[in-house]
């Protein structure tokens, strides 16, 4: 049996899955959670699967995996022969990466937070979420910009990795939540840089750079 | 509301910067905030070409944000329903009616805007370059502050630069060389030469102010990276002053040649 993957199409830690799959040109079954307004994911059937009621799970054979970071982790590991998406040859890059990785998960608890508020009703404290977004995005704009000086278009060199995969969805969804990317130059060029890889994928939200589609082709 | 606030934008000739030139690429759309009497809200673009334009934020269709936008050769396009706008504003192209000779009528409301010296710049009035600063900067970055723009001026004429490039940092008293009514230049004394930081405003409202930072032409990367991290420290500071500078803002009542 392949890959399975428990998935719901508005979630940008999801998306993180499907991008990196469709990176690495992998095929997968796609099991779909009705998130919203179902709430199957906090439902007995889906907390078999994942008691922490989270999207997405990746499935492989006896694995099954529930953490977004930890399923790009495995997918890198197994199936990217080129060893460029998750170098663990080199401590300094794993080490980067980690951090990046952990870094990801601020992103969804602010930035992914204040989109679930203004997009589902979710019922949080916006201003808090939408504050921590705008500290978390000034460190990633900071570090980008420093990475530009440096001659490097990504997270932790001249080629992207994992740690690029996970923060780009909820950096990008961010105006979904009303966190604009006026204040962010270096993000703004980060986020086309990712768009620009060859096999990107859409997601609601997420387009693909209209400079490389058709012109009629819509 | 801060006493130099209106200044800025309602002056004619009052050209605002928007946007370092290497922050806007071929074919890049942004938006662009300026505050005023009336705040301006825009969108601006470079086109194929490298011709930047800036219009009012909305599509004259349905209102649509333009910055959600995107270029097609020498047009932005709105994302809504594709119609499309040429740099003088008027419309070119309806997809919907694609036979159909857009009317003069369709237009979206242009402002002057210059490619200048390494910054994009943006003007309600005159389009006259002969007013833009010649300081012949790199750009280095922008950022934003939680601050209204006297306060920033009054902070930056106390700083210190990093003006070496070895891991004990060195750092340099800096002199405001130039102040404009848009820009500030500071000069630094390190070994080789003298540091220049160019530090162009942009009002976003009162207390909110976008920085547009150029550096000395061709510093090496690493003195780059301290230049960055100093404007990092200045934000912080000048974020984190607290009431001293509340009433700085209050009583100040200082205008710029």
């Amino acid at each position: 049996m392949g890959l399975q993957l428990y998935d719901y199409v508005l979630s940008g830690s999801a998306y993180k899955a499907r991008l990196f799959m469709a990176l690495l040109g992998l095929d997968y079954q796609s099991v779909s959670i009705d998130f919203h307004p179902g709430g199957e994911h906090k439902k007995s059937d889906f907390l078999q699967i994942n008691p922490a009621g989270t999207l997405p799970v990746l499935v492989d054979g006896d694995l099954t995996l529930c953490d977004t970071q930890a399923i790009l982790a495995y997918l890198a590991h197994k199936f990217d022969t080129t060893n460029q998406w998750y170098p663990t040859n080199d401590p300094v890059a794993t080490g980067r990466i980690l951090q990046w990785l952990a870094f990801a998960g601020r992103l969804t608890d602010t930035a992914g937070a204040a989109r679930l508020h203004d997009m589902l009703g979710r019922s949080l404290d916006i201003d808090a979420a939408r504050k921590g977004a705008h500290k978390a995005l000034r460190e990633l704009e900071a570090h980008l910009t420093e990475q530009g000086f440096r001659g490097h278009a990504f997270l932790i060199g001249s080629k992207p990795t994992i740690a690029d995969i996970a923060c780009f969805p909820y950096t990008a969804l961010a105006p979904d939540g009303g966190i604009e990317h006026d204040d962010y130059p270096a993000i703004r060029k980060w986020l086309i840089a990712i768009r620009r890889l060859p096999g990107f994928i859409e997601m609601p939200g997420i387009h693909r750079l209209h400079d490389m589609r058709d012109e009629d082709g819509g | 509301m801060n006493a130099d606030h209106s200044e800025f934008v309602e002056g004619p000739d009052g050209w605002i910067p928007v946007a370092l030139s290497v922050d806007l690429p071929e074919a890049g759309v942004m938006r662009a905030v300026i505050a005023g009497a009336q705040p301006l809200d825009l969108v601006v673009w470079r086109s194929r070409s490298g011709q930047v334009s800036a219009f009012d934020n909305r599509c004259p269709h349905r209102g649509m944000r333009l910055s959600f936008g995107f270029v097609r050769g020498e047009r932005l396009s709105c994302i809504y329903h594709g119609w499309q706008y040429g740099e003088d504003g008027g419309c070119r192209h309806i997809p919907a009616h694609p036979d159909m000779t857009p009317p003069t009528s369709i237009c979206a409301n242009t402002y002057a805007c210059q490619d200048h010296d390494g910054v994009v710049w943006v003007s309600k009035g005159a389009d006259n370059s002969d007013d833009l600063p010649n300081f012949g900067g790199q750009g280095l970055r922008s950022l934003s502050v939680e601050r209204g723009e006297t306060v920033l001026r009054k902070l930056l004429a106390e700083t210190h630069l990093p003006v070496s490039l070895t891991s004990d940092m060195q750092m340099a008293e800096a002199a405001i060389a130039t102040q404009t009514r848009t820009s500030l230049v500071l000069e630094a004394r390190s070994d080789a030469k003298n540091l220049r930081l160019m530090v162009h405003f942009q009002k976003i409202t009162p207390d909110r102010t976008m920085l547009h930072v150029q550096t000395s032409p061709e510093l090496p990367a690493e003195l780059r990276i301290s230049l960055s991290r100093w404007a990092e420290r200045f934000r912080w500071s000048a974020e984190n002053l607290g009431t001293m500078i509340n009433s700085w803002d209050a009583t100040s009542q200082e205008t710029h040649p």
